[in-house]
């Protein structure tokens, strides 16, 4: 494990990136592989289900808030103990910690929502969520707890918008400010790694917001805003994306940004917001190297193509002659690419 | 795509994890993390545009004809209809006559040209009103394009293929068979031999010709698995399991066997042997809680032995694991 990351370092002091040499080495040292992380999850997953079952069973549930308060400590105090453990028991008892602290921030809402639901009928859980989720983030430091907490309340937050809302205008400055702050947390220069969740989290939340988006006539709210603004707005973050990605934006010709700007004009207009979003998540996933991401675009495209089938409101003839208008457009820019010898390593 | 020219990358395929374990505990940026994971991993821009404006290009356009076709278009007569997609037909294969297979367009003019042939069967049983059961249909265009399957080696076709034979299967079983009520669960006897069989050749031509991608043998490994435990599931959940069902839990068991003794001692594949501990640890902790459900004990009593059971299985899988990837 330690010889290939010896060159890296290496590369890194070259490139006068210097870091700690030895405790890198020792972190390296002690990883375990993610198969075996995977196996303690589930593990841990099924050991506290059964461990929440004899809670369930001792009727703790009726103390719900103080239960949680008290459950959600012995999470935190667990991680904190056993963080450096050696790597078999961290992974057992960090994981265990984790699944104890999600039971406890279950307990912990339910035990709040008969304080808030008089107030804000609607929003309580949302709150619940809001109250729960800030000051544990930083107590109890997993990144996976952390991802889930932000999108649980995210999810909350876009169900509020989508089904409590009288028109979309608050959904769209939603679905902006989603926008924005992905992009500045992905190429920002000194993002701390603890913000990686939140933004993942919000890159899921996003996808699912397209998915709303997608089955919009079954959302109680009126349409002031226009899909194709929600279109035009994915299109100006895919242009930028491409921008910060491209190594050098000069040496693009004017027929390739011809090309490239028809592309995108064409989709705002006949794309839906999914299938622009998972064009992005392909883009940042090959540009900053997110395997997960271009595999969460793959499947959301195919997804997205599928919803496609049973949007009411356009029939299945004017939905393939789009399809295959769109299909049309990007083999033509391949057939330019061709043309142009820009894929001659590949041929 | 990797840095072949840089020492690292050749020995472990760690490297990224590397970095972003770096990155998650602070020793490097974000900027560095980038810089680090592009000096590994080179973009190849070009390479990657062309790439998905193909992929994308064929698959909006065949969903597009997949779509006109659903309309069943009641101003187009039916000559047109076929005409239209046997053209396509000829269209997609034409190149591939001409040229090769090798370049990705011609693998996915392939793939295209299968797909075409089971909208083709579609719309001729649409036409014509051949009554046919839809296992049919599923079989008929899984038969024909085994030749392009073969041929291809391409592994988004073989997965098509691969889902097509078990998409007629269980259609025939649910049309088709005449079982009795004793044989119900025949079929997951039966789809554990037809799966068990893919396996089983793909290890042997992957041995002998690289055949197919590793992610293929995964994706094998884990239907095989997936159907065994869920006869397993099933038997230990039935007080009297009838034959069927106890004829496909012990195939079950003995797939669970083979598939833990090969990826263990003859390949070590360590995700495949990572789902086998899993699956049997489930299966222990199904049968474990099963026992303790018939000792009439207080539910309290029940879900506290099982907290300590499952610690004890998974603690014990976690062993395995380690001692399979420490002898890997």
């Amino acid at each position: 494990m330690k010889a290939p990351l010896l060159p890296l370092l290496t590369w890194l002091a070259n490139q006068g990136l210097v870091i700690k040499r030895a405790h890198a080495l020792s972190l390296v040292e002690s990883s375990l592989p993610i198969s075996l992380h995977l196996l303690m999850g589930l593990g841990a997953l099924s050991s506290c289900s059964a461990l929440m079952g004899f809670f369930i069973a001792m009727q703790f549930m009726q103390y719900a808030l103080a239960s949680g308060l008290f459950f959600g400590s012995i999470a935190i105090l667990v991680y904190h103990r056993f963080k450096k453990a050696s790597p078999l028991w961290q992974s057992f008892f960090i994981q265990s910690a984790l699944i104890f602290m999600i039971s406890a921030k279950i307990f912990i809402i339910k035990g709040l929502l008969p304080y808030l639901t008089p107030y804000y009928p609607h929003y309580a859980i949302t709150f619940s969520l809001l109250i729960v989720s800030l000051p544990t983030y930083f107590l109890f430091p997993h990144a996976l707890y952390r991802w889930l907490s932000i999108l649980a309340l995210l999810i909350s937050i876009l169900y509020n918008m989508s089904f409590h809302s009288v028109n979309n205008l608050f959904s769209f400055i939603f679905f902006l400010s989603e926008l924005t702050l992905i992009y500045f947390l992905l190429v920002g220069k000194n993002v701390a790694s603890f913000l990686k969740p939140f933004h993942y989290a919000l890159i899921v939340s996003l996808l699912l917001h397209s998915l709303v988006l997608t089955l919009v006539p079954i959302t109680p709210t009126q349409l002031i805003v226009p899909i194709m603004g929600f279109n035009a707005a994915l299109v100006i973050f895919l242009i930028a994306l491409f921008l910060h990605l491209a190594p050098s934006p000069s040496s693009l010709q004017r027929l390739d940004l011809l090309a490239g700007g028809i592309c995108l004009l064409l989709l705002t207009f006949i794309a839906t917001p999914g299938i622009l979003l998972a064009l992005a998540l392909l883009l940042i996933g090959y540009g900053f190297h997110e395997r997960a991401f271009i595999i969460l675009g793959v499947i959301s495209l195919v997804l997205f193509v599928g919803f496609y089938y049973y949007i009411l409101s356009v029939n299945l003839l004017h939905k393939s002659i789009i399809l295959i208008a769109n299909g049309g457009v990007l083999l033509i820019a391949r057939f330019i690419m061709h043309w142009q010898k820009w894929d001659k390593k590949v041929q | 795509m990797k840095n072949t020219d840089n020492p690292i990358s050749a020995p472990s395929p760690l490297n990224r994890l590397l970095v972003m374990r770096l990155y998650q505990v602070g020793l490097i940026n974000q900027l560095t993390k980038n810089q680090a994971l592009n000096w590994l991993y080179p973009r190849a821009w070009r390479y990657w545009i062309a790439y998905l404006l193909s992929y994308l290009g064929y698959g909006l356009i065949l969903s597009g004809l997949v779509y006109f076709f659903a309309f069943n278009w009641q101003y187009l007569p039916p000559l047109y209809k076929l005409a239209a997609l046997q053209g396509a037909l000829l269209i997609s294969l034409a190149p591939l006559w001409m040229r090769s297979l090798n370049p990705l367009t011609g693998k996915l003019l392939l793939l295209t040209a299968s797909l075409l042939v089971g909208i083709f069967l579609g719309v001729f049983g649409q036409i014509y009103q051949t009554g046919a059961d839809s296992y049919q249909l599923f079989l008929a265009w899984a038969l024909l394009i085994t030749p392009w399957v073969i041929v291809s080696q391409f592994t988004p076709l073989y997965f098509i293929w691969f889902v097509l034979c078990n998409v007629s299967l269980l259609l025939f079983w649910k049309q088709q068979a005449h079982y009795s009520l004793s044989g119900e669960y025949l079929i997951l006897l039966f789809l554990l031999i037809l799966n068990g069989t893919f396996l089983l050749v793909q290890e042997y031509l992957y041995r002998k010709r690289q055949w197919l991608s590793r992610w293929m043998r995964l994706l094998m490994a884990l239907t095989l698995l997936l159907i065994s435990a869920t006869s397993i599931h099933l038997f230990i959940s039935h007080i009297h399991p009838v034959y069927s069902l106890s004829f496909s839990a012990l195939a079950g068991f003995m797939v669970h066997g083979i598939i833990f003794f090969y990826y263990r001692f003859i390949i070590i594949d360590k995700w495949i042997f990572t789902l086998v501990l899993v699956s049997l640890a489930f299966i222990i902790e199904h049968g474990a809680f099963k026992l303790l459900l018939m000792l009439n004990l207080s539910h309290a009593l029940e879900w506290l032995i099982m907290t300590f059971f499952a610690l004890v299985i998974f603690a014990a899988s976690g062993y395995l694991l380690m001692k399979c990837r420490e002898n890997a």
